[in-house]
């Protein structure tokens, strides 16, 4: 009926008849509104390193041995892979070479084994002579080549750090009367080495603990929880004259009638730490403080391994120590 | 020995300058100036051409339809041209100094061309480049979203101007982002040229005149931002009869009333826009619901002229224009209401003088007023209990500006002035007035301001036939708190002529911004801030070669044109990883002491731009069959040493490729009792915008402290799974491709004309990404999901009128 008036009704009104069929006809004959649509894809598991390279400024803290842990991302799409667990069965090579020169014969260290309780390869880094596989301003290659044949290669060089006036101040308060002690640390020290190049201008981790004390355990580190890492990094911005400054605060409490301790010590490690190290340990505490927060800009963690995830890093440590009077 | 080569020098530069001066002094030459302007509504015509075959020289008419010309004594056969008007032509003795006015009447319909215009012929010969010129026509004919006629979209079919999202009004011009246009209205900055998020642009083309784009080889006149300029000019006003035009569409109204307060003297132009589905819904939500809410916008302009004598004529000129969302919720008790909105509107006002001083000297004075704010509101009242939640952000302008226009001699062309802003940034301002908990309250207003200031001259330079050099110098200074930028911009455009219609081109350019844009990529809220150049955060600065060839066929109607570009920035700014647009921690809110003010200084990096690409661009100027095709080829990069690991990225918006092939087909032109037929078809294709797409999750490792590991636990890892972003801007969106088809038809009456245009957006139904999200299906698996905003053909209709006095 509407298409028989459209050619018997007055002109104006058919012209408006016939521009509504055309309309719809547009509408109509393509609507197939798409407005979801997936979009296959496949994305690879990344090998993920977790290397460090600690060299003590005193040889008597030297550790024998040096660690790396290694195992997969979960890609979001396509074949989910285990992300947990440690993957053994890989090859591990480190290359040693000093600054000028080629390496040598001494250069290498392939024996790593695989500890399965730990779920970390490890090799033996103390040699006969009682030197250490790790020294200060030679860079290190390391090449892993998982079981699956994966491989990814990365590279980093120990910092050299000179410093002096390390002094550590701590403020013990509270009263016998009450059950908490608030214990308040300043460590400063004085750069001597200065900025290696522009690309490291100076990247220190701080951390501590309180030993003897019942509140915690001897052997945990108090700022080992990611979201104390921003406040472990300390880098040049914060120096004044090539003086850094370090502080922080931690509040201890005890139930009533527990017995406080005679004595207790403050150990505070310093670590002059590699470029891709502090930007590393940045990213990954930024990323936790974002917490799903919509309003803030997403956090890329970087990675100094080549086709891979992780950090292969290196650092020189200082240890300070000091009684707490309780 | 110093002392006579010192005199010898001397003596010889006295004499050349004696013999130059002598020689000029021989050749008589007289000035002839005056405006052109349309015969049918006396607006002042910009960019008209004046040109004289016998010496294959000319000129064009100035911002303002202002032109000088100083000949030798002669006779000459001058002629007047411009896009849809008619030349003319004319004998002209010059044996004094003339002053010629000239009246341009409109071409009706195709079949009146008996002349070609010749103005595209001179394409090729003005050393300009990179500057894309359209007229109200042109933007009036392409199919738009809802059939919203905009002239920023119009613009994105253009080469080297890349458009955002889909649908959006945002242009992106040889890399450079939003923040990096200079967008002029009669004068005044406009901050957020958009409505709705981007998907229009606040430009009423009702109101408009005349609008450049300029995408390189910028004059020394221009400065403040790196990319772009566009200048918009609205239209003065009808100085002959009264008119009235309007439209209805889609989604909004609009309505252009203009005319002769005193005939061919004063005249006012008032133009309004409004969208009206939320007045449509309003009565239905109040009887269905305790509240109403909904979204407008409107923008508003208005202008007034007045010509005081023959060489003194005022304009004033202002716009308004405004965004909201709002929602309003009623209590049982009529006193309880709580109110909602979420808006934001630039106002723009301009004062200008224009002053012939002499037939070769025209001065333009202005004082320039602009401000643009963003406001987040909530409002209850529960009786005697009011609660009042305000945060704004805002940037207010107050500026000068003098531009002198000087023809000493035919050879030069000499343009100088002098601007200066004074700038006012809110970036926050946080209000809450809480009458049950008054100690609660606070006022924290950050304000900062700043003295933004240019000093210019340039020189258009004829060299012979065929050299045509535009050297040009700007010096900017800009004063933030204790910290004062001073900085030179050098600026050099050269043409050589090839033949009498083609062309080589070249210019250099150096820009300096001051003011930056931050802009949140996670939102999609109109939440950006506006904030200075100051002694932590420095101006961003560019330099910008650009290599051209321009050929015309004014026989053919066509023109040809490419061009190379290759751009630098530096202190580009961006969000640093983890910061927030709201510069406050909103944990922090209702803190006795009010939320801490966090500078924005920490929350941005700095960093640079590689910019570079090929721009084609092919047009047909008239006939049955005309348009254009645009091609781009591009690439852009950014590098921030904090993002990214340092390593450079391509920009969001970096496209590859990028076509635009507009046609417009005149199917029957309109005569009086017959009804014309217009049609326009465009086909868009752009390569997909470059996002972050996370990889994947993975156990972060960090080494503990050697010797001292928590329970045999070596490495201690955050517990939770870390995200892998991959590379920044890892990813590439499919393809955007479109096809818009519209037919008008119009039908003109003794005094004036009706368009029925009916149009049809994406007529193929492709489905565009908007964007993408990562997505969890029944089974848990994760899977990439695109949405797409407009995934079907969306046609409109709309009517636009426009009627005048019948003399």
């Amino acid at each position: 009926m509407f298409l028989m008036l459209s050619f018997t009704a007055p002109r104006s009104f058919a012209f408006v008849i016939r521009t509504g069929y055309l309309v719809l006809g547009l509408f109509l004959g393509s609507c197939r509104p798409q407005f979801l649509d997936t979009v296959d894809l496949e994305l690879p598991s990344k090998l993920v390193v977790g290397c460090n390279l600690v060299l003590e400024s005193d040889p008597i803290f030297q550790n024998d041995s040096l660690f790396l842990k290694l195992n997969q991302s979960a890609p979001l799409f396509g074949q989910q892979a285990n992300s947990d667990s440690g993957l053994a069965g890989a090859t591990l090579r480190l290359v040693r070479q000093r600054p000028g020169l080629v390496p040598g014969p001494d250069d290498t260290l392939s024996v790593f084994g695989f500890d399965e309780l730990r779920s970390v390869y490890g090799a033996k880094v103390r040699r006969n002579d009682g030197s250490s596989f790790v020294q200060e301003g030679f860079t290190y290659h390391l090449s892993v080549r998982s079981a699956d044949g994966r491989s990814v290669e990365s590279s980093t060089t120990v910092p050299v750090w000179r410093f002096s006036d390390t002094t550590m101040q701590v403020l013990v308060q509270g009263s016998p009367s009450t059950w908490t002690r608030s214990v308040q640390i300043r460590v400063q020290w004085r750069d001597l080495t200065g900025a290696n190049g522009s690309q490291d201008p100076g990247y220190y981790r701080v951390n501590y603990r309180i030993t003897g004390n019942p509140w915690f355990d001897e052997d945990r580190w108090l700022n080992d929880h990611m979201g104390w890492y921003p406040n472990q990094l300390v880098n040049v911005g914060t120096a004044v004259n090539g003086l850094f400054t370090w502080q922080d605060r931690v509040d201890l409490s005890m139930m009533p009638g527990d017995t406080m301790p005679s004595n207790g010590r403050l150990e505070v490690a310093i670590q002059r730490i590699s470029p891709e190290l502090f930007r590393y340990l940045r990213a990954v505490g930024q990323q936790d403080a974002q917490d799903g927060n919509p309003f803030s800009e997403p956090t890329v963690i970087p990675s100094n391994i080549s086709n891979g995830l992780g950090c292969f890093g290196s650092c020189v440590q200082f240890r300070l120590s000091k009684p707490l009077p309780w | 020995m110093f002392q006579h080569l010192f005199h010898f020098k001397f003596r010889v530069l006295i004499l050349l300058w004696l013999g130059w001066t002598n020689a000029h002094a021989q050749i008589q030459r007289f000035t002839v100036s005056g405006f052109v302007r349309d015969a049918a509504n006396g607006e002042m015509l910009v960019g008209a051409s004046l040109w004289l075959p016998e010496i294959q020289s000319g000129t064009s008419t100035n911002a303002y339809g202002f032109y000088s010309m100083t000949l030798p004594r002669g006779t000459y056969t001058l002629q007047v041209s411009y896009v849809g008007f008619q030349t003319r032509s004319l004998r002209l003795d010059v044996d004094s100094n003339r002053k010629f006015n000239f009246e341009m009447d409109p071409l009706k319909d195709l079949q009146e061309i008996e002349v070609v215009d010749d103005r595209i012929s001179r394409q090729a010969r003005e050393v300009q480049m990179s500057k894309i010129e359209l007229t109200p026509q042109q933007i009036q004919q392409i199919p738009m979203l809802f059939g919203e006629k905009d002239l920023l979209k119009t613009f994105q079919l253009m080469p080297g101007v890349q458009k955002g999202n889909e649908g959006s009004s945002g242009i992106y011009v040889r890399g450079g982002g939003p923040d990096q246009n200079l967008i002029l209205l009669d004068e005044a900055t406009v901050y957020n040229a958009s409505h709705l998020f981007g998907f229009f642009s606040v430009f009423n083309g009702n109101a408009i005149k005349n609008a450049s784009l300029t995408k390189g080889g910028f004059p020394a006149r221009y400065g403040g931002r790196l990319s772009s300029v566009l200048d918009i000019s609205m239209k003065d006003g009808n100085n002959r009869d009264w008119c009235t035009e309007g439209s209805i569409g889609n989604i909004s109204a609009n309505v252009t009333v203009e005319g002769p307060l005193i005939k061919n003297k004063a005249s006012m132009l008032v133009s309004g826009r409004r969208t009206y589905l939320d007045l449509l819904t309003a009565p239905l939500l109040l009887s269905s619901t305790d509240g109403l809410g909904g979204y407008f916008f409107q923008d508003f302009n208005a202008k007034f002229n007045y010509q005081l004598d023959d060489r003194n004529r005022l304009y004033l000129s202002g716009y308004l224009g405004q965004d909201k969302f709002y929602a309003t919720t009623f209590g049982s008790n009529p006193l309880e209401r709580t109110t909602a909105s979420l808006g934001w509107g630039n106002k723009t006002g301009t004062l200008r003088w224009n002053h012939q001083a002499n037939s070769r000297t025209f001065i333009n004075s202005s004082l320039i007023l602009s401000d643009y704010t963003f406001l987040i509101q909530l409002k209850s009242n529960e009786g005697l209990e009011t609660f009042d939640l305000k945060y704004n952000s805002t940037i207010r302008d107050v500026g000068v500006k003098v531009d002198l226009d000087w023809l000493p001699v035919p050879e030069h062309k000499i343009k100088a002035g002098f601007q200066s802003t004074r700038h006012t940034f809110i970036p926050t301002a946080f209000v809450l007035k809480n009458s049950t908990a008054p100690d609660f309250n606070f006022d924290r207003v950050a304000r900062e301001y700043s003295l933004e200031s240019g000093l210019y001259v340039e020189d258009e330079w004829s060299l012979g036939d065929r050299w045509l050099l535009h050297p040009g110098l700007r010096v900017s200074t800009f004063a933030a708190g204790t910290k004062t930028y001073a900085r030179p911009e050098p600026r050099l455009a050269a043409r050589y002529l090839l033949g009498n219609n083609q062309s080589l081109k070249v210019a250099y350019t150096e820009m300096n911004q001051y003011l930056h844009l931050l802009s949140n990529s996670g939102t999609g809220l109109p939440t950006d801030l506006w904030v200075p150049a100051n002694e932590k955060v420095g101006p961003q600065f560019s330099r910008q070669a650009a290599l051209g060839y321009s050929l015309d066929k004014p026989r053919r109607s066509l023109s040809f044109s490419t061009e190379a570009y290759y751009k630098t920035t530096q202190g580009n700014i961006a969000y640093r990883p983890g910061a927030s647009f709201l510069l406050i921690d909103p944990e922090e809110l209702f803190n006795e002491n009010g939320p801490p003010k966090v500078q924005w200084e920490e929350q941005v990096v700095s960093g640079s731009m590689v910019s570079y690409g090929l721009e084609i661009l092919l047009q047909k100027h008239h006939g049955l069959w005309n348009g254009w095709l645009g091609y781009t080829w591009s690439k852009t990069d950014l590098r921030f040493e904090e993002l990214n690991g340092g390593l450079p990225f391509p920009a969001r918006y970096d496209r590859r490729h990028d076509l635009s092939w507009v046609n417009f087909f005149d199917i029957r032109p309109p005569k009086l009792g017959r009804k014309g037929i217009k049609g326009s078809a465009v086909f868009v294709y752009g390569t997909g915008n470059a996002v972050t797409l996370p990889q994947g999750t993975f156990n972060a490792p960090i080494l503990g402290i050697p010797g001292f590991e928590n329970n045999n636990n070596i490495f201690f890892g955050p517990g939770w799974n870390s995200t892998d972003y991959g590379a920044q801007n890892n990813y590439r969106l499919r393809s955007y491709q479109r096809v818009d088809l519209s037919l008008q038809f119009t039908r003109r009456t003794r005094c004036g004309e009706r368009v029925t245009e009916l149009s049809a957006y994406n007529l193929l139904s492709r489905a565009n990404p908007w964007f993408i999200q990562v997505e969890s299906d029944r089974f848990g698996r994760n899977r990439l999901v695109q949405y797409s905003l407009f995934a079907f053909v969306i046609p409109s209709i709309s009517w636009r009128f426009k009627f005048c006095q019948c003399s």
